[in-house]
């Protein structure tokens, strides 16, 4: 069957997108053996970061390709607008095995670099999708793709979007929280109207959440009351700083002496995740 | 003597007949203090006073009540509305308690919603979708009434566990907090 595929975007940066990506990825592939390809599409490469090991992302760059020599190779120019199928790309060329266990679930990335923004001036002439990457063969061999990416509205957001055709949207309730998750629903509807493509909502996800706080209750409330009960996970990701401190020991939330809860908080999300996908 | 004096003593003497020795010798005591609170002359406070202390020692050590459900039901939504921190810190028998007067104060205020905004907002908190039509005679007191129906089916352990976030969320609302403040003030 093939990969299940989601974008996790939001016009707001600081949400917590990449860390819901990776603890997402990770999660899905040590503890539920899926197999997980987590794709970086943000230049800053904060998924790539927490990812991999340093040494071994040196040597990745070295001797193997990131998400930006996609651009770069998927397609070569034969005229001062014409572009031609390039090479054959290969995954295998780009992957990075971040995790894997004989006979169970593997997670593998598509690391991103900083010269992924150099490149986007040329992705207005294509690709326009993931497509010469993440073929229907590559599909085939994973349970889950999912793509981080940045927090604009580039072409790099196109790109995810006619790749995935689905997004997870997590979101602080706060005003500026409300804000990008408002421009999240024109983004979605522009697509519409210029692909023909409206993507799935899987769902805002409440992330960073602080339910003793009444300004939060009442933006999630707003949130809720615009995109409609189905629309946003009844699972809401508490604020806690064992996230923060996971990822800098490049470390999964459930790794580190986090309380139960927060562990079974997280249990909820990929639960309800499963079943929205 | 009265007769509720007569009664409560009574009582004490039947509940004191099946008690050990040892119980029955420290509630001996326990009502000899007690007689010595009601015989004390501070100067300033009278026996009533002193009794109304009593009681508020005393419920401190009754798990089923709080201050908070000594207060009316009416003081119990104020007290949740004007609470400008937004902390939340409600006892299960609060809880219980404001059950019936939010629903009564969100039915009467439901006008400061659009109808599918309020349904929306119920609906994720109560994990419940209830179909409606909306036309243009659906109104939002409709609606409001309509999930208050769907919540008084529901066993009240389940209702205590869907209370919670439901007020949070509903009084979380700008609108119908200013909406009940102007209602109190206009009685």
């Amino acid at each position: 069957m093939a990969a299940k595929c989601v974008a996790v975007i939001n016009m707001k940066g600081g949400v917590g997108k990449t860390t819901l990506s990776f603890n997402l990825s990770l999660y899905l592939a040590e503890l539920l053996n899926k197999k997980v390809l987590l794709i970086d599409l943000d230049p800053q490469a904060n998924a790539t970061i927490v990812s991999t090991d340093p040494e071994k992302y040196s040597r990745h760059l070295r001797e193997k390709k990131t998400v930006a020599d996609l651009f770069v190779s998927a397609s070569k120019s034969v005229g001062p607008v014409k572009m031609r199928p390039a090479a054959k790309i290969k995954i295998s060329d780009f992957i990075y095995d971040v995790y894997s266990k004989n006979g169970g679930g593997h997670f593998h990335l598509v690391p991103s670099e900083l010269m992924l923004s150099s490149v986007l001036r040329g992705v207005s002439l294509g690709p326009y999708d993931l497509e010469p990457l993440v073929n229907q063969q590559v599909l085939n061999t994973y349970d889950y793709v999912i793509i981080d990416c940045a927090p604009t509205y580039s072409a790099l957001t196109t790109v995810a979007l006619n790749s995935t055709k689905s997004v997870l949207i997590p979101m602080i309730a706060d005003s500026f929280g409300a804000h990008g998750t408002k421009l999240m629903k024109q983004v979605l509807e522009e697509h519409n109207h210029d692909y023909g493509i409206l993507p799935k909502v899987v769902g805002v996800v409440f992330t960073m959440y602080q339910a003793n706080l009444r300004t939060q209750v009442s933006q999630s409330n707003d949130i809720i009351k615009a995109w409609g009960p189905d629309a946003v996970f009844a699972t809401k990701i508490r604020k806690n700083e064992w996230y923060r401190v996971a990822a800098g020991r490049r470390e999964a939330l459930w790794s580190t002496p986090v309380h139960a809860d927060a562990k079974k908080e997280f249990d909820d999300f990929v639960a309800e995740f499963e079943k929205r996908i | 003597m009265n007769d509720k004096l007569d009664s409560v003593l009574h009582t004490i003497y039947i509940r004191a007949s099946t008690l050990s020795d040892t119980d029955k010798r420290n509630l001996v005591k326990a009502l000899d203090y007690f007689a010595r609170i009601l015989r004390a002359d501070d100067g300033e406070r009278s026996m009533s006073d002193n009794l109304i202390r009593v009681n508020r020692y005393f419920s401190r050590f009754n798990p089923s009540r709080s201050n908070q459900t000594d207060k009316s039901s009416k003081d119990l939504l104020d007290f949740a509305r004007s609470n400008s921190h937004g902390k939340w810190n409600f006892s299960k028998a609060d809880l219980k308690a404001l059950q019936a007067p939010f629903w009564k104060a969100l039915e009467s205020n439901a006008e400061v919603w659009s109808p599918r905004e309020l349904s929306n907002l119920l609906s994720y908190s109560l994990r419940q979708s209830i179909h409606i039509d909306f036309d243009e005679d659906t109104t939002s007191k409709t609606v409001a009434r309509l999930y208050h129906e769907y919540f008084r089916s529901l066993e009240q352990s389940e209702r205590d566990h869907v209370f919670e976030e439901l007020m949070q969320r509903v009084l979380s609302e700008p609108e119908f907090r200013h909406s009940l403040a102007y209602k109190d003030q206009r009685k």
